[in-house]
């Protein structure tokens, strides 16, 4: 084992060891103390609508079903069963009236309880407690149907943790003009290479164009064909954006600058819009429609509304891992919105799709290049310009830079030494220096 | 046309598109496809409407023009170096209308060599295909890989 000394040396404050993504150890120490022990996503409450309804996940290393019970509650509980320890559900999801094992033929309620154990009369010192059953993870917490759970009995409620992220997270939301969306089957990629690399990735502007010049050259000569408009050109990628960071290693984009104009995008649709007028009034509503922004809760969650999907990140190995997307239906909405949604989606993050492997392709590139021990450092030295606090307490700059990948390390180094939660504001130690001096050759730059 | 004709004629259509796939002959398959071609790669769930329960791929002619074109891209990270491939193509069911209209079922094992490792993905395909100016295009290729409930990285076109 590492020790909490040792994580403080390995990530600094703009730079991390290559240890922290290569080291099998210091992986098993995530699995316990980051995985085992903050807010983790699990899944969406729409994915087990009906009761009975369940799907069969993992949390970490512990296999676990999220099931909706006969009292239509959603509930977060192990996958094992309290004989001997076999899986009591099999099926990626389902509906089941009970779960049982297939071992030894024990019962269990979809509300957990223990139901049936056959030759019970026979069993000698088991008298086990009334609620005894499959085991409830520690804690479960939803937001707008936002399943998360914890192993940690104490700690901050999710509220707490998500901080301004729940407000990102009804935004999310509010788009569907029945105000909740629906998540389908994830479509699943793996790829060679440390969890981390993908988190950092979506927390990262600057490789955007370049990584994937080829897919944005040929995207913008198709849209160049079909409505006029520019062609690719690294001085037309540049990305005029906001970014934040609000505490406990999450972040978001807000693509502002880069909107374009509505009628080209896949919520341009008169009957979604008037939906979301009559719902909203006319300036909210062209507000929600135009929403470009990525939304990051650490440590497993990345949400993407301009196509209405989440992927939820499964770190495997210290050196694989799996990247699930979930494409999103806006209830509500009519269904050549969400048609053209689930399609984007799938051809932005699908293992055959337009962007994503190039990302998966990269991250095996740097997995393999980590491994040499004279390359001690990876570097976050990119800074944003004009860093300020904003009026909700956010930690907010202009265009891309390194800031978000430094702040996930803040709430790493913290869970890894074991550091009491602060709650989700950012803290003093977290802003750090906020006055830097504004150049005018770089605002220029931004503004173009 | 008897079905044996009809048979051998189609099977020799599928090596010959397999083919042009494996040698990176990608412009020429394109010519192999009829105007309104849907390829279509389902995800995990297979009944149902593309848009209502996703897929891994439903593009159009214009789509797999792009595809093409980012495929031969220089600067594409997904082809440093270009996958090997191999598709095995075997157990075709054909069947025609007798009017210009035909399916095809088959088993398919491609076999992908890159990133320093041998990939393999089983499935099954699916061919409509229609006699346009004396040749056979194709009008839907769809293609369940059994492994399209699983987490998969990079796939060239099967």
């Amino acid at each position: 084992m590492t020790g909490n000394s040792s994580y403080d040396q390995l990530v600094q404050e703009d730079r991390v060891h290559r240890r922290v993504y290569a080291d099998p150890q210091i992986y098993d120490d995530e699995m316990r103390r980051i995985f085992g022990r903050t807010w983790v996503f699990v899944g969406h409450e729409s994915e087990v609508p009906e009761p009975g309804d369940f799907k069969t996940d993992t949390l970490g290393r512990r296999p676990i079903i999220l099931v909706r019970g006969e009292d239509r509650k959603v509930r977060v509980l192990y996958n094992t069963c309290r004989h001997r320890g076999s899986k009591v559900a099999y099926e990626d999801y389902g509906n089941a009236e009970q779960f049982r094992c297939l071992y030894h033929g024990w019962t269990y309620e979809t509300t957990g309880m223990l139901k049936g154990v056959p030759l019970r009369e026979r069993f000698r010192n088991f008298d086990p407690e009334p609620d005894f059953g499959l085991i409830p993870v520690p804690r479960t917490q939803s937001h707008r149907g936002f399943v998360f759970a914890s192993l940690s009995r104490e700690g901050p409620s999710l509220e707490e943790h998500l901080g301004r992220g729940a407000y990102y997270l009804d935004q999310m939301c509010d788009r569907a003009p029945d105000g909740a969306i629906e998540a389908i089957r994830p479509i699943k990629c793996d790829y060679r290479g440390n969890w981390k690399l993908q988190l950092e990735n979506y927390a990262d502007n600057y490789h955007a164009a370049i990584l994937h010049q080829s897919a944005f050259e040929v995207g913008a000569k198709m849209q160049q064909e079909k409505f006029g408009t520019r062609p690719f050109t690294m001085r037309n990628a540049v990305s005029k954006h906001i970014e934040r960071n609000y505490g406990a290693g999450h972040s978001m984009v807000d693509y502002v600058g880069n909107r374009g104009p509505l009628w080209m995008n896949a919520y341009a649709n008169p009957e979604y819009l008037k939906l979301m007028q009559a719902k909203y009034g006319p300036e909210r509503a062209q507000d929600l429609l135009e929403l470009d922004v990525h939304i990051m809760i650490y440590p497993n969650l990345l949400l993407h509304t301009r196509m209405n999907h989440y992927r939820v990140l499964r770190p495997t190995a210290v050196d694989r891992t799996e990247v699930w997307s979930y494409p999103c239906k806006l209830k509500g909405a009519p269904r050549d919105v969400n048609d053209t949604l689930i399609l984007n989606t799938a051809h932005h993050v699908s293992s055959m799709g337009e962007v994503q492997v190039d990302d998966l392709q990269a991250f095996t590139w740097v997995q393999d290049g980590l491994q040499v021990e004279d390359m001690d450092w990876v570097l976050f030295k990119l800074v944003g310009e004009n860093v300020h606090v904003n009026e909700h307490g956010e930690r907010e700059w202009h265009n891309t830079s390194e800031e978000m990948i430094r702040h996930e390390y803040v709430e790493w180094r913290r869970l890894m030494v074991g550091e009491k939660a602060q709650g989700s504001r950012p803290r003093q130690a977290e802003i750090g220096p906020i006055a830097r001096p504004r150049s005018s050759a770089t605002q220029k730059e931004g503004r173009r | 046309m008897t079905d044996h004709t009809l048979r051998e004629e189609l099977e020799q259509f599928v090596y010959q598109e397999n083919n042009l796939l494996d040698d990176r002959r990608f412009e020429e398959w394109l010519g192999l496809l009829a105007d309104d071609i849907v390829y279509w790669v389902p995800n995990a769930m297979e009944d149902g409407a593309p848009g209502e329960i996703g897929v891994i791929v439903y593009e159009n002619l214009t789509g797999l023009k792009a595809r093409v074109a980012r495929t031969l891209h220089q600067l594409n990270p997904a082809q440093k170096p270009p996958p090997r491939t191999r598709h095995f193509v075997t157990n075709i069911v054909v069947s025609g209308d007798g009017n210009g209209a035909a399916h095809l079922s088959s088993n398919l094992l491609l076999y992908v060599s890159r990133d320093q490792q041998l990939f393999q993905y089983p499935g099954k395909s699916e061919y409509r295909l229609r006699k346009i100016g004396g040749g056979w295009r194709i009008s839907q290729k769809k293609i369940h890989l059994i492994s399209n409930n699983l987490p998969l990285s990079q796939l060239p076109l099967l």
